[in-house]
């Protein structure tokens, strides 16, 4: 016959249900405590939020759009040789020929872009969110140099 | 009572609960402190984009100055009379005679070329440090180029851009290359021009018809070659034009 130490069992319990008591408030600290830095880490309660995202100094989709609009075909050219040639005849029927192929080209986009050539502003498919666009995206800018002679051309692309 | 009164305890158990204390403090301190390596890659997407535009502009002017000098060359060639195979005999009027091409026409070229290509390029203005690093490769030859008859290719490897946020710096060095084909800068290959000329002879449709880029016009057993499209040479733009006897 087994002789049943009740004893034991009872001061047994009571330990484990001390440890029981103490590790679930030690829980608890760690549920609140780990709340508390979530909340100061997420980016979407605003202004709690301790991420900060460097600005972004990056133009390279202004610098790619500029590209590909410099390259747009003109006829037996490309829209970068006709500028050269406006600038060295002043022709202004070339001007108004790469407003419209480069017009034309932008309003395809989904972007907003604002391009400038020899500080005259030659083509812009969004005239009325112009300064707003100026002012958040970044500007890409170049040089088209012949002869002795340089052109500065810039864009601005960013979101309408 | 009871509780206070059980002073024997159990070591495991103790044990346990302080090892549940030292896990939960943990995972605190890495949760509190992981928000640095965050920040430190977001500010990185940044500074690679940035060398990467960068990188994409020294091409651009790389390949502006290479297109810009092949014309140059090409021009020079022809008006030099280099293309034709020495000695070059001419007729009364002074026109020189083609019979086949030079055999030292793609050494030329490359040597006129790398010429005009640095001339092109001293020219040209830059204030960012790492285009005026690539002012001076260019002008100390730290650059690699090659003519095939068909386009000329210009190779660097040695451009250093440097591009940097508040707390990182990346060293990034591009390999550019860029290839100048003459049909895509609207000029026939010399070769072409040669085989269309053993085919032709002086029929002028033929010319015509055989060439892609250039206008022919026969006067006396003459033929005179003028590129149908214009070129940004010296002062203002002029077509490309040559005439010669083929013999």
């Amino acid at each position: 016959m087994v002789r049943i130490n009740k004893k034991a069992q009872i001061g047994m319990t009571l330990t484990w249900f001390v440890a029981f008591v103490i590790i679930f408030f030690i829980m608890l600290v760690f549920l609140a405590l780990t709340a508390l830095l979530f909340a100061e880490k997420s980016i979407l309660t605003g202004d709690k939020s301790k991420i900060e995202l460097q600005k972004n100094t990056d133009n390279s989709l202004s610098q790619r759009k500029l590209f590909l609009l410099l390259n747009l075909p003109v006829e037996d050219s490309i829209v970068k040789e006709e500028i050269i040639r406006w600038k060295i005849t002043n022709n202004n029927d070339i001007r108004d020929n790469l407003v419209k192929i480069i017009q034309d080209d932008l309003k395809r986009d989904s972007e907003c872009t604002i391009f400038i050539a020899d500080s005259g502003k030659i083509s812009i498919n969004e005239f009325s969110k112009m300064d707003a666009l100026a002012i958040n995206s970044q500007r890409a800018d170049l040089e088209i140099f012949y002869e002795t002679q340089k052109i500065n051309v810039a864009s601005y692309t960013g979101k309408c | 009572m009871l509780i206070i009164k059980n002073k024997r305890g159990d070591l495991a158990i103790t044990l346990m609960v302080f090892l549940v204390i030292t896990i939960c403090l943990a995972s605190l301190f890495l949760f509190s402190t992981s928000s640095g390596d965050v920040k430190t890659k977001i500010a990185g997407a940044f500074i690679v984009s940035k060398a990467e535009s960068r990188g994409d502009l020294a091409e651009f002017y790389i390949r502006e100055a290479a297109e810009s000098s092949a014309i140059k060359t090409y021009d020079s060639l022809i008006a030099d009379e280099k293309y034709i195979q020495k000695p070059v005999n001419y007729n009364v009027d002074g026109i020189p005679e083609f019979s086949e091409l030079s055999n030292t026409i793609n050494e030329d070229f490359i040597a006129e070329f790398n010429k005009n290509f640095k001339e092109n390029f001293a020219s040209y203005e830059f204030q960012e440090d790492y285009l005026i690093g690539l002012k001076e490769i260019v002008a100390k030859d730290e650059f690699s180029n090659s003519f095939d008859g068909k386009a000329v290719m210009v190779k660097i490897n040695t451009l250093e851009i440097t591009s940097s946020s508040d707390t990182e710096s990346i060293k990034y060095i591009p390999k550019i290359s860029v290839k100048v084909d003459f049909k895509n800068i609207g000029l026939d290959y010399f070769e072409d021009i040669r085989n269309v000329k053993n085919i032709c002879y002086n029929e002028e449709q033929c010319y015509n018809e055989g060439l892609n880029y250039f206008s022919a016009s026969i006067n006396k057993d003459v033929v005179s070659l003028k590129s149908k499209k214009d070129f940004s040479i010296g002062s203002g733009f002029k077509s490309i034009g040559f005439s010669f006897v083929p013999t």
